[in-house]
Parts: C-alpha cells; structure tokens; sequence
C-alpha cells in the first residue's frame, strides 16, 4: 500500500513501511478472522456490521464472481500482471496459490497449509515457552490459532502461499508428521 | 490491520490513482438484523471486546476499509 501523504509503501501483513520517508516504522497490527454469518452469530450475537452502501458496477460484478473465483474454498486466480508487480520471485517451496494460515508471533512465522489443518483435529505446538494449538471446527469452518489455556490469539492470516511467503520469505513450512 | 496515532490515516490509499474506492464505514448496524444469507462470508476485527464485521465480497473490491473506533483509526486491507 502507499499513503498519499508522503508515499512510502507500507507491507499491509506486517504495518511496516519499506520504502520511501516512512521507511522503518512500524504500526501496531491485529489479527483478523474469517467466519460466516451463522457462525459469528452463534458465538458472538452482538457482533455489528459495516456494510458498503456504495452503488457501483464494479462493486456489483466482484460481489457477483468473488466467491467462485476467488473465495476461500476456490482454487484461486491472480491474474498474471499482479505477479508482474510483485518485486521477488514467488516461494517455490509450496504452490503459489495454496490456501493456508500463517502465524506470526515469537520471532517466528509459520504457515499452515490448509488441506493439512483436519477438521475436528487440534494441531498443537510449541512455540518457545508458549504452546499453540490450530483449530479448525469442520470442513466448512477456518482454522484459528491460540495460545493454549488463554483467550490470546497471535498474529494470523488466512493467506494464498505467494502474498505469505513474499512478506516472510524465511517462514517455517507446518508439515504433517 | 494498521493503526498509529501518529498517521494521517485518512489519507492511505491503495494507490495513488485509485482503481477500487476504499469503504469508508461510518456507522454500523447489529449484524443479527442484517439481511444476509446464512453463509455470508465475513471478515471480523475485534476491539475493546466488540466485534465488527464486514462483507468479505464489498471488500474485495473495496480492498480497504478505513475508519476509527474511539478515536483511533484503524484500516482493514483485504
């Protein structure tokens, strides 16, 4: 991302600026999360919503082919330009699009690809003196990491593989034993 | 998400020529009377104990969302 006031780029995964006058700060960042409808509202009923009242086509046609294409469940497709744009070589260790959860947290960034996240299984390790464990409720549900016997979730992001490892190309690889 | 104090936020953009225009959420609704499909997709930030929603869908196009929360401002990428 660049902000139009002094146009540094800024990594929207880490909130850093790595290029131009804002280059080296950093800003504070939170986890988001997936979910659905139903799902939210089963755990958490006062949940409120933002909702775009803008009219335009552009926003119609996304809305329309967003999920087929390029949903969480779908295979994905970038379009060749975006990685035209990207400034390093995509990560051949995994597929570029691959879906999984990246964790960063402790020094450390991990990613979970997703068809290795069972569902009704609880992936469960170590990361210092903190124990993670990897949920994931069902086939239709996402995969959330927290810090064991807390309410504390560390940094996470449902990511395709490319945009992940582009931003922590040294990141651990979750493979199941 | 992004936020400091210390940032005219407001003024981020994706680029400097915009091809998507970033959502400026300014009031929100209770998602339980929302009209939405059961499987709506959604994206959640959580804050001071609430949770805000927005439609995964809006946002990809949207592909930012930037407002504030107590005075703190705040910007979703997606």
């Amino acid at each position: 991302m660049m902000d139009e006031e002094t146009h540094s780029l800024w990594d929207p995964l880490t909130g850093k600026a790595f290029q131009g006058l804002m280059q080296g700060s950093e800003l504070k960042t939170w986890p988001i999360f997936y979910s659905t409808t139903e799902k939210e509202l089963i755990k958490y009923p006062g949940t409120h919503l933002y909702f775009s009242q803008l009219k335009h086509p552009a926003l119609w046609f996304f809305q329309k082919i967003f999920k087929p294409l390029f949903g969480l469940d779908s295979g994905g497709l970038i379009p060749p330009h975006f990685y035209r744009s990207m400034s390093a070589p995509i990560d051949p260790r995994l597929p570029k699009l691959t879906q999984g959860l990246g964790v960063v947290a402790e020094n450390r960034a991990k990613y979970y690809p997703l068809d290795l996240i069972f569902p009704g299984e609880v992936i469960q390790e170590k990361w210092n003196n903190k124990t993670l464990i990897i949920e994931r409720a069902d086939h239709n549900a996402l995969p959330v990491a927290i810090w064991k016997n807390t309410d504390n979730v560390p940094m996470q992001i449902m990511s395709r593989w490319y945009g992940f490892a582009f931003t922590y190309p040294q990141c651990e690889i979750y493979q199941d034993s | 998400m992004a936020s400091n104090q210390e940032i005219t936020y407001k003024k981020a953009v994706a680029k400097k020529e915009l091809r998507f225009k970033p959502f400026r959420p300014k009031s929100f609704q209770p998602l339980k009377n929302a009209d939405l499909l059961r499987d709506e997709d959604l994206l959640i930030m959580e804050n001071n104990a609430e949770r805000y929603a927005f439609i995964l869908r809006q946002m990809a196009y949207h592909h930012l969302a930037q407002g504030d929360l107590d005075g703190t401002p705040y910007l979703v990428s997606f």
